[in-house]
């Protein structure tokens, strides 16, 4: 009799602790892993794909980090095309061998269910069962204040399997551009200068997405004439923000944004002043100008007095 | 000018005689207009060399040859003609960007004719259309006001609403794909609204409407802390004749509520008494409704405090702007993320006053973007 009701207060005590999870969970927000593919043949590559689900609450910021058995898997790409993530505080990288770290911002929130955040493109490298885990994850309100929310997370579990007969599994049918010819967005780099940053020295900043498989890479070229063409080894490799090496801003500044598909956008910032060597024109210019005025009226007024004195 | 008398000079004649003559003053008027006129033009040139920052976009387009992502390029329209994108005939032209300028195209009237989807069988008649992504907003905001959309929080474009504060505003020739959509607006004191984020799947040639969109009012309050007793202003603006709803929070939970109605202009005031209420920390917020029908959100909180003497407010700090130039966009981002994580950070830098420039910092930026 005892022991029933022992029973009975554990199940009543054990659906309640279910109940008080249900109901945290309702409110806490959610970072989930999903992959179409849980079980994968030796040497064979998978998608996985992280999302946020806000629940009720708005959320403008999010970091964390992906942990993964770097014995059974090896990243080979991270896709970031498409993200809910307008900009990028960490672009998610390999922060060692087995961990990708990430943080971002969505200005003025996001609520939504599924939100993509990115995806990793995984290679089994050995056989056995693992679990891809999300850890040290943040969710921040968008309250002004940074207010951290709860989060729950969802891990995702995998089996890699002998090696598969079926050989067109094992391409890299993954890391093909799948039909993404859209360029990355247009944007509009600014230039700008920060007392507190590079000496005083004005940089440029940009920041571009990609609706397909993401940005890979951004480059800049300077030239203080406007280019119709710009060779392929002119171009420098850059981040933003960007040290500008012509610091008296009288160049045409190119900033190229190519996504993972090789799509490229080119966006052209004008001088912010005019070029030394055109003031110099210009002031060449006037002056001829006012000589050419000044010989031909003591010309005609020579001929003029000329005419009356006589 | 000098040059000029050293001249004369040199031939003999004396000032007398040269200023006696009538066409030598017409001369020298003549030679003073020049100087004159070029004085005139050196502003012209001095403004070439101030800011001007125009942004083309050259994605390869501009060398008169198509290349991948352009429908044409100049006179090169890749053999493309209005026939064969589905018009009955006319010209097609380019447009600067390297898209199609289709609007010299004719399709059949009579509606037989043409390729189904790409004609255009509107009310405009008989120009043939090719897919367009487009992406519609419309709502209210507040008379006169200017609207800011951002496309994945960058400034896409800009509208000002009508007297009756209603705004359409709208882009186009974007992919299709996710995008946070974003809008805000300014009152007539420049004050902004809290941002309406939209998150929007947008598919390639369709066009997307999101209407019914009630931008939140404005807030300001005339003082930071107001003397037990006195009077704070609670003003600013929403649709005209609309229900203002002012929500006060204080003693962490307590509310007080009040109901205004805003004027013709959209404009709204409430002088809060502080008579009955005790002394600490208090924070106001706004929304607003049209006949119990359309609903704002709540506007951005605003802290103020009762205590013991009249602290006015002089001018209100725009959180995040780092560079001052009276938006949170890009470079500030860029500003703070060059102090991510290092040390002897600047004191301005670190909103969250926590000693470091972490996530916290970036979430509060983030919330009083303007892009």
């Amino acid at each position: 009799m005892i022991k029933t009701q022992k029973f009975k207060i554990l199940f009543i005590l054990f659906m309640f602790s279910f109940l008080l999870f249900d109901i945290f969970a309702a409110n806490a927000a959610e970072v989930f892993l999903e992959s179409k593919k849980q079980q994968v043949a030796l040497e064979e590559q998978f998608i996985v794909d992280v999302f946020l689900n806000t629940t009720e609450e708005s959320i403008n910021a999010v970091e964390g980090k992906i942990f993964f058995p770097d014995n059974f898997l090896e990243v080979k790409e991270i896709q970031d095309g498409n993200s809910i993530i307008n900009f990028w505080v960490e672009k998610p990288f390999l922060n060692s061998k087995s961990n990708i770290s990430y943080a971002g911002i969505i200005p003025g929130g996001y609520k939504e269910t599924k939100g993509f955040l990115f995806s990793i493109v995984f290679q089994a490298k050995a056989n056995g069962n693992g679990i891809i885990e999300i850890r040290d994850v943040k969710s921040l309100l968008n309250d002004g204040k940074g207010t951290l929310t709860k989060t729950i997370v969802k891990n995702l579990e995998f089996k890699v399997q002998n090696l598969s007969k079926d050989p067109a599994i094992l391409k890299n049918y993954i890391l093909t551009p799948q039909e993404d010819k859209d360029l990355p967005e247009d944007f509009k780099p600014e230039i700008a200068q920060n007392p507190t940053m590079f000496n005083k020295k004005w940089f440029i900043v940009f920041s571009t997405q990609d609706k397909g498989l993401g940005i890979a890479d951004y480059a800049i070229y300077e030239s203080r004439k406007i280019e119709k063409q710009i060779a392929a080894d002119a171009w420098e490799k850059a981040t933003s923000p960007y040290v500008l090496k012509d610091q008296d801003l009288e160049s045409f500044i190119y900033v190229k944004a190519i996504d993972k598909a090789g799509n490229e956008r080119i966006v052209v910032t004008d001088p912010k002043y005019l070029l030394k060597q055109h003031k110099t024109w210009l002031n060449l210019i006037i002056i001829a100008i006012v000589l050419v005025i000044v010989f031909i009226a003591s010309k005609i007024l020579w001929k003029k007095y000329i005419k009356s004195y006589k | 000018m000098i040059l000029f008398t050293l001249f004369l000079r040199k031939k003999n004649f004396n000032s007398k005689k040269i200023i006696s003559f009538c066409s030598l003053r017409k001369g020298l008027f003549l030679i003073f207009l020049s100087f004159f006129l070029i004085i005139l033009s050196l502003p012209l040139f001095a403004a070439l060399e101030k800011n001007y920052n125009v942004i083309a976009t050259i994605p390869g387009c501009g060398d008169e040859v198509v290349k991948k992502n352009e429908h044409c390029d100049g006179p090169d329209l890749g053999g493309q003609t209005c026939i064969s994108l589905g018009g009955t005939g006319g010209t097609l032209n380019c447009n600067a960007n390297c898209t199609f300028n289709i609007f010299g195209c004719t399709t059949a009237s009579s509606g037989g004719g043409g390729s189904g989807n790409n004609i255009d069988r509107g009310s405009g008649g008989d120009y043939y259309s090719p897919p367009v992504t487009v992406i519609v907003f419309s709502g209210r905001a507040y008379p006169k006001s200017t609207v800011t959309l951002l496309k994945d929080g960058q400034i896409a474009t800009t509208a000002i609403a009508d007297f009756n504060a209603n705004f359409q505003i709208s882009i186009s020739n974007f992919f299709g794909g996710n995008y946070i959509f974003s809008l805000y607006s300014e009152d007539k004191d420049n004050q902004r609204s809290n941002v309406l984020t939209y998150p929007t799947g947008v598919v390639t040639g369709a066009t997307t409407s999101i209407s019914n969109i009630f931008i939140s009012p404005t807030i300001a309050v005339d003082k930071s802390e107001v003397k037990q007793g006195s009077d704070i202003i609670v003003s600013g603006q929403s649709a005209p004749q609309a229900d203002i709803i002012i929500l006060i929070t204080y003693d962490k939970g307590k509310e007080f509520f009040v109901k205004v109605i805003s004027n013709k202009d959209g404009t709204y005031s409430y002088n809060f008494n502080t008579l009955l209420f005790k002394q600490g920390n208090y924070s106001v917020k706004t929304k607003a409704l049209i006949n119990n029908q359309l609903e704002s959100d709540w506007s951005y909180p605003i802290d103020f405090k009762i205590g013991i003497k009249n602290i006015f407010v002089k001018q209100a700090v725009i959180i995040g702007d780092f560079n001052k130039d009276g938006r949170v966009n890009l470079v500030d981002f860029s500003i703070i993320a060059y102090w991510y994580k290092r040390p002897f950070l600047p004191t301005d830098i670190d909103l969250s006053s926590n000693g470091q420039i972490d996530i916290v910092d970036f979430s509060i930026m983030a919330y009083y973007w303007t892009g």
